[in-house]
């Protein structure tokens, strides 16, 4: 895999991605904003669901144990999954004893994380994504790069050309043109698929339903027209009851898109009855761990009460500016940044939680007000104390502790180091530094320094005349 | 021990919350005109009838000459039923395919919530899915009975019962804004949403 800092300089390279992504995440975040306020009580409601979701979290195995229960009173079938390649193993197999041989898909985040599509070609089925983004990023032979709006990072004309490159119809930039021929497409899919296949937005502990959000309805025609449904869900999508589900929907939609409500609201709960005439004749879910139980033992457990609204992402200067792919995993973004190292381990995806300003606006935005930053200096601390550190930094940091504690040391640094910048800078502003120094240019200019330091401003400054029987003061 | 632990990670919430919102009382009139305040907003197209034959007035007109894809007539309000006589009409038992071709899906609905401008649809015997999600055109008709103020309020009907039927809440027409933020309707579902609010 490449490294975090090539991912941020390709990103930075890609004019259309800076247009896209800043078009859209202004948007979203005034919207959002709108949103919220039109929700009376919403710092009550904002409270409730987050005491909700952490009070669960307090005892999921419990919570687990019940929704169970709950589930195979409604006739699904449970299944426990420890990896993403024991979920996948499962899917293959329920597909398999079925005969299923293709498969309709609607958004879900649980089996990117898993690479299910993958497995199932590989075992001989075919897979056809169903949410417009998510065909699209098929099409595309990419991945998602926001958590709600998977091809946020595409213009009109880019989808244009891979839709008509890869299934041959004539091109067209027209949003509404291109949605026409998706739809046109994923309906013959829909009418002879034969196993249907979701995520979870929420489990309901006390009733034992999937909920599941779209606005598209793509949702609504997976969980109602093929033979076998079989839904992937987190360990930790769970909430205690109905009423605690209006909580969430009530900021869910608010946060994601500025809706009051998502278009679709589903509760599956089980295959379809005695009488009825369409619905699944068998569902399953499928409960997936993969490195969840593990956060929720440690520092980063509040991490697991996010519902994937994707406000953070929109309210992050870094998103803003680097995209989704910079993350290098499943979640972008403030989340990302949490939840990759946490499921994956510190080790490989060290840079992650420097990605971010520690400015709070991610904190400031989320409907169930996780400490975002708070989990971000955890993780830097833990990065530091996995991590060996390299001789020059020590070198560097212990010489800047000696110029640091000697005021003449530390002025003819300074000094020196502002005469040398000011033959680099060009138009006040430094391209590349050269040598250990190369790196902070890398993907950034440097505003060189003021012609004259703060402290030689501070001893020349002007001395006001002292009214009479005071002290002359500077001017403040 | 881990559990202590655990709630040391998941510290516990500002006190004096209270255990669930109050659902405020409001009268018929209110929500209704709530209600169709919302519908404007979601570009829903809404007719408010008088009386029971205004109601088969409107879906008689509204359908005519259409390929229809309806619930079981005995399950429609007001009758409506009637108005489906010399159609040309597919039902939940028929072929998906044939299904597949009608231009409206003709339905009631359990419940409509004034607070989002949703309906709330529970499946069951004669009332299939497929009529609110495979045509272009979904019409349902809601019983002034039926309005309530919001989705808390509908879930309190089921919080003593044993099994949960499969239920979705539908706001305004199948939309998308994947493509650079643009609206499209009807990408999956309805493009468009017909509402009649009778009597
Ligand atoms: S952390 Fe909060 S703001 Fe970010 S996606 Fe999760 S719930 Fe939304």
């Amino acid at each position: 895999m490449s490294h975090f800092l090539d991912r941020v300089e390709t990103a930075l390279r890609d004019p259309d991605l800076k247009t896209a992504l800043g078009r859209a995440t202004e948007r979203l975040g005034s919207r959002r904003s709108v949103s919220l306020d039109s929700l009376p009580d919403s710092d009550a409601v904002r409270d409730m669901a987050r005491r909700a979701k952490l009070g669960l979290l307090r005892d999921l195995a419990g919570n687990l144990e019940t929704f169970e229960k709950n589930l195979i009173k409604n006739g699904v079938q449970v299944h426990w999954a420890e990896d993403g390649a024991a979920a996948n193993r499962i899917m293959v197999d329920i597909a398999k004893s079925r005969g299923c041989k293709r498969a309709v898909k609607s958004k879900s985040m649980a089996t990117e994380e898993t690479h299910l599509n993958h497995d199932l070609l590989e075992a001989g089925l075919e897979v056809l994504e169903t949410d417009l983004g998510e065909y699209i990023v098929q099409l595309a032979e990419t991945t998602p790069s926001h958590i709600i709006l998977p091809i946020i990072h595409m213009t009109k004309e880019s989808i244009g050309k891979v839709m008509h490159e890869k299934i041959k119809v004539p091109y067209t930039s027209d949003p509404e043109k291109l949605a026409k021929i998706a739809r046109a497409k994923l309906r013959e899919a829909f009418l002879s698929a034969d196993l249907g296949i979701t995520g979870a937005n929420f489990g309901v502990v006390d009733s034992g339903a999937l909920v599941l959000v779209s606005n598209e309805g793509n949702a609504r025609l997976v969980t109602t027209l093929p033979r076998v449904h079989v839904a992937v869900m987190g360990i930790e999508k769970l909430v205690p009851s109905l009423s605690d589900l209006d909580l969430m929907i009530k900021i869910l939609a608010r946060s994601a898109t500025g809706q009051k409500i998502t278009t679709y609201t589903s509760l599956v709960t089980g295959p379809r009855r005695e009488g009825e005439a369409d619905g699944c004749q068998e569902m399953h879910v499928i409960l997936l761990d993969n490195g969840r139980s593990r956060i929720l033992g440690g520092p980063l457990a509040e991490i697991l009460g996010c519902i994937r609204c994707g406000a953070c992402l929109n309210a992050c200067p870094v998103y803003k500016n680097v995209g989704g792919h910079a993350y290098g995993d499943t979640y972008p973004g403030p989340i990302g940044s949490i939840v990759t190292p946490g499921l994956r381990g510190i080790k490989a995806w060290k840079e992650l939680p420097d990605a971010s300003s520690l400015c709070g606006a991610c904190r400031d935005v989320c409907p169930v007000r996780l400490d975002i930053p708070r989990m971000l200096l955890e993780l830097r601390k833990q990065a530091v104390d996995e991590a060996s550190i390299p001789w020059a930094l020590r070198i560097g940091l212990w010489g800047f502790g000696v110029a640091a504690s000697r005021p003449w040391l530390y002025r003819a640094g300074a000094g020196l180091f502002r005469w040398a910048s000011g033959l680099m800078a060009k138009s006040g502003w430094i391209r590349k530094l050269p040598g250990l120094a190369a790196g902070w240019t890398r993907s950034r200019d440097l505003k060189a320094p003021a012609p004259k330091s703060f402290q030689e401003l501070w001893r020349q400054r002007p001395v006001r005349p002292a009214p009479a029987g005071k002290e002359a003061a500077p001017v403040r | 021990m881990r559990q202590a632990q655990i709630r040391a990670y998941l510290p516990e919430s500002p006190h004096g919350l209270p255990a669930r919102l109050a659902y405020p009382a409001t009268v018929p009139a209110a929500r209704r005109a709530r209600f169709l305040e919302e519908l404007k907003l979601l570009g829903v197209e809404a007719f408010v009838e008088e009386d029971d034959a205004g109601v088969r007035d409107r879906v008689k007109n509204l359908i005519a000459g259409k390929a229809i894809l309806s619930w079981d007539p005995d399950q429609l309000p007001y009758g409506a039923g009637e108005a489906l006589q010399g159609e040309a009409v597919s039902f939940g038992r028929d072929p998906r395919e044939q299904q597949a071709q009608a231009d409206i899906g003709l339905t009631g609905c359990e419940a409509a919530l004034a607070e989002t401008g949703s309906l709330a649809m529970v499946s069951g015997p004669g009332r299939p899915r497929t009529a609110s999600l495979l045509p272009l055109t979904h019409i349902a008709l809601i019983r002034q009975a039926d309005l309530m103020q919001g989705m808390g309020e509908f879930f309190e009907r089921y919080r003593q019962s044993a099994v949960l039927p499969y239920l979705v809440f539908i706001t305004g027409p199948s939309r998308t804004a994947d493509i650079e933020l643009s609206l499209t309707l009807g990408v999956h579902g309805p493009g468009k949403l017909i509402l009649i609010l009778g009597p």
